[in-house]
């Protein structure tokens, strides 16, 4: 049985260095609960990142993902609790990420979260001041890279602390300014494929498996080595209130290529975690990640969109997940408040079989009201502008 | 280690409400005007020196601004505003206050005053944090925490609290005013603090430490600076001045929270308010401990340097328990460190009743001898009478402070200690 028993806590920075017009990248990777600083990770990461830029890496547009909670689970054992990878984000003029692999899984994305944007806030000022002190003269070298880095390792190292040691950013009940309502919520079949290959070197081509003749290296000269297994969402039941369309802020908002969008948008990034398995102390392969929490900001409102997840293994490639979306954003009595979660999340768990059917599952919870759709093919939806059109082809319970 | 048994989320600025700053702000404006023209009027000698001898610091004011100026440090003295405070810093302070304010030069009288008014307010909160922050620091650092992380905690979860609310204190006058002022009012209120235990330090005023700030650090505009502005110009230049000035405090500090974590980890007991209080007592008692038991039960001698001892170690320790409780070690209730003493000295006679007798009615000796304790108890009330009149008796009737009681009480303890009956009695169980 393989298991990470370390800690790492990757933090890295990214700011576009206007003259040169290229996005400049520092780290800071603590090892360990001592926080031991781990220079040889920090210059491989430096490397790997070199050509990239992180903040493109996340698919997004309005809704910001801000933090992301996931569980590491390796495929050889199933039944095991999993690891834990924790993520955070932020971005101002600098764009910031944080990646916090761990073998436990209690962090609390909202205490967590401000201690991130402070960091960000901090490096900022920083950022600023050596800037115009380069810019005005009164400095000989030509980059505030040093200075930044000094200080990333000054508030990594607190931010470490204060989750290792002290642990104030860990456990507790995860806070909102307003109690949420839930807005909708799936049932997903997904499988995992753990044969794809990807090429090792700059180019991190994916190749699609089942390649006839073996390829041994890339057209780039690098190396092919087998992917990390992913995810891949094949077939969806929607259940929604039956006016959502009405209570929604937009029509747009609850379609279902936009929530399946969001939910696909709380997994790690294929292209980071394919980056990331070139660090092999990592420990990527062979593990799957599973999204337990999302937390997303609405861009210009601070208003919180919240996902949360429960998941059962059908087998070593059949997964199935469900995933409750709840929202700030959203005031009518018609919805679940979010207080009812854990319920729900523990009832869908319990009621999902061999082979079960969406209404079946959801009758047993306190969704029991809401209208279900049967499971869809994911490529299916891509015509379908609003969940009551799936509703009316394929037919569902009310 | 040591870490285990103690919070150290509570080791954090908690800075005062927007509401109690805007009411300081009010009743301190207008306090300040009446007086201020008041102090004009009657004190014209006073003024005419203080204009001599700050003739060329002050020359950049108007003359109608230069007495209004100079009466308002004529009131910060006489009411005792801010500590030790020279007529040359306060002129280097109020040049590089009207610096630092959007208002410069052409700022009206009432503006001015309301300038000044905001900014002794802002110099006493800064005294205020600033002593709660340096008792944070000599906590976080007894604890064997890593300098780095003592570093990051005193900047984000004390300094940048404790210059926000300073900040609030130009803000809620209406000026606005750069940051690096008020680092610098911070910079000058730490020196202060290193001065008090080392007096060969002399503290620069915050007006010239602003000038030595704005050469070097150039921006200050937003928020975000203020991780960075607090790094270079507080912690930087002061963390390891602090620690090396309190370096004997924190050590004891260190003992003290080793010996706690070793009680703990052999019992875990759950604590109730009786015994917190108690524990307060207990810095006293352990100050005094040994030579009780020296004399009381080993028969050692008395000599002059041990009495010296004592005295300083109850000082320090009531200057401890006036920080933990209140965050200062000069507080104004000089009752409470009275308090303090007599359930000292109470705790004292639970375990050496026969201390209490130089203190008892001598016709009653014999009542005392048989139940100690039931008679200690019924005659509290004059007991504490006999000790406070001994205690004012030899602090001269001066103000209380922790210097003069802790010689007080270090005298009594060694009368009693050197009266024969006291030593020749024992009341151990046998």
């Amino acid at each position: 049985m393989e298991e990470i028993k370390d800690i790492y806590n990757i933090l890295g920075c990214e700011y576009l260095d206007e003259e040169l017009g290229h996005p400049i990248h520092f780290f800071q990777v603590l090892e360990n609960e001592e926080a031991k600083t781990s220079v040889n990770l920090r210059r491989q990461l430096n490397q790997l990142f070199k050509n990239v830029n992180i903040s493109n890496i996340f698919d997004e547009k309005d809704i910001i993902l801000e933090a992301l909670k996931l569980s590491s689970i390796p495929l050889d054992y199933l039944e095991n609790s999993g690891t834990g990878i924790t993520l955070f984000k932020s971005k101002d003029t600098m764009f910031f990420f944080n990646m916090f692999l761990s073998n436990f899984n209690d962090i609390n994305l909202s205490k967590a979260s401000p201690e991130i944007k402070q960091i960000l806030k901090a490096l900022q000022g920083v950022f600023r001041r050596v800037d115009y002190q380069i810019k005005e003269g009164f400095r000989s070298q030509d980059s505030p890279l040093d200075v930044l880095e000094q200080n990333l390792e000054i508030l990594g190292k607190f931010y470490h602390w204060q989750i290792c040691q002290e642990v104030s950013l860990r456990g507790g009940i995860e806070q909102s300014t307003i109690t949420p309502v839930i807005t909708s919520a799936l049932l997903m079949k997904a499988s995992i494929i753990d044969n794809l290959e990807v090429c090792n070197g700059n180019c991190g081509k994916i190749y699609s498996e089942g390649l006839e003749e073996e390829v041994i290296s890339c057209e780039c000269g690098g190396e092919i080595v087998l992917a990390p297994p992913v995810t891949r969402v094949e077939n969806v039941s929607f259940i929604y209130p039956e006016n959502l369309s009405d209570i929604a802020v937009s029509k747009e908002e609850v379609s279902p290529q936009r929530i399946l969008e969001l939910i696909q948008n709380s997994f790690i990034p294929m292209r980071l975690v394919l980056l990331l398995n070139q660090i092999s102390e990592l420990q990527f392969n062979k593990k799957i990640s599973i999204p337990l929490t999302a937390h997303y900001r609405i861009k210009d409102t601070n208003d919180e969109v919240r996902i949360f997840f429960e998941y059962a293994f059908k087998s070593k490639h059949e997964l199935v997940i469900f995933a409750c979306i709840t929202d700030t954003r959203y005031k009518s009595s018609d919805l679940v408040s979010a207080v009812s979660l854990p319920m729900i999340l523990r009832d869908v768990k319990n009621n999902i079989s061999e082979d079960f059917t969406p209404e079946e599952v959801i009758r047993r919870t306190e969704l029991r009201d809401w209208k279900v759709t049967p499971f869809t093919k994911t490529r299916e939806l891509e015509n379908l502008d609003s969940l009551e059109r799936i509703f009316s082809i394929f037919g569902g319970m009310e | 280690m040591t870490g285990e048994i103690f919070n150290t989320e509570e080791l954090s600025y908690t800075p005062k409400d927007i509401v109690e700053i805007v009411n300081d702000f009010r009743t301190h404006y207008s306090n300040l005007e009446s007086k201020m023209r008041h102090f004009i009027l009657t004190q014209p000698t006073f003024l005419n020196e203080l204009r001599k001898e700050l003739k060329t610091e002050i020359g950049f004011l108007s003359p109608q601004k230069k007495d209004m100026a100079l009466a308002i440090y004529g009131i910060i003295i006489t009411d005792d505003l801010i500590k030790k405070y020279k007529p040359l810093s306060y002129a280097e302070d109020i040049s590089a206050l009207l610096e630092a304010t959007d208002k410069k030069m052409s700022c009206t009288d009432d503006e001015f005053i309301g300038l000044l008014a905001s900014f002794v307010n802002c110099i006493k909160a800064v005294m205020n944090s600033s002593k709660h922050i340096t008792h944070h620091f000599i906590e976080l650092s007894s604890l064997n925490i890593e300098d780095n992380i003592i570093q990051s905690i005193l900047i984000l979860r004390n300094f940048v609290e404790a210059l926000t609310e300073a900040y609030l204190h130009f803000e809620v006058g209406e000026f606005s005013i750069d940051l690096r002022f008020i680092a610098a009012i911070f910079a000058h209120a730490l020196e202060k603090i290193i001065q008090e235990e080392n007096f060969d330090k002399i503290p620069k005023s915050a007006g010239r430490i602003y000038q030595n700030i704005t050469s070097h650090y150039p921006l200050s505009d937003k928020e975000e600076f203020l991780f960075d502005l607090i790094h270079i110009t507080l912690i930087q230049p002061y963390y390891e001045e602090i620690q090396n000035t309190f370096k004997n405090m924190i050590k004891r500090r260190q003992v003290e929270l080793e010996e706690k974590y070793s009680i703990v980890k052999k019992e875990y007991q759950k604590l109730d308010q009786r015994k917190i209080d108690q524990g307060r007592i207990e810095q006293i008692l352990a100050a005094i401990e040994q030579i009780l038991f020296e004399t009381l039960k080993l028969q050692r001698d008395l000599t002059e340097t041990k009495r010296l001892n004592l005295g300083k170690n109850i000082e320090m320790a009531l200057k401890r328990m006036a920080i933990e409780e209140f965050g200062v070690q000069d507080i104004a209730d000089q009752q409470r460190y009275m308090q303090y003493l007599l359930d000292t000295w109470f705790s004292i006679f639970e375990e050496y009743p026969q201390m209490a007798i130089p203190i008892i009615d001598i016709r009653q000796y014999a009542k005392f001898v048989t139940d100690p304790h039931n008679y200690i108890e019924e005659n509290k009330e004059t007991m504490i009478q006999q000790l406070q009149f001994k205690i004012r008796r030899l602090t001269k009737g001066e103000r209380f402070t922790p210097n003069n009681l802790g010689n007080a009480f270090a005298v009594i303890l060694f009368e009693a200690l050197s009266n024969p009956t006291v030593q020749s009695l024992s009341f151990d169980k046998k």
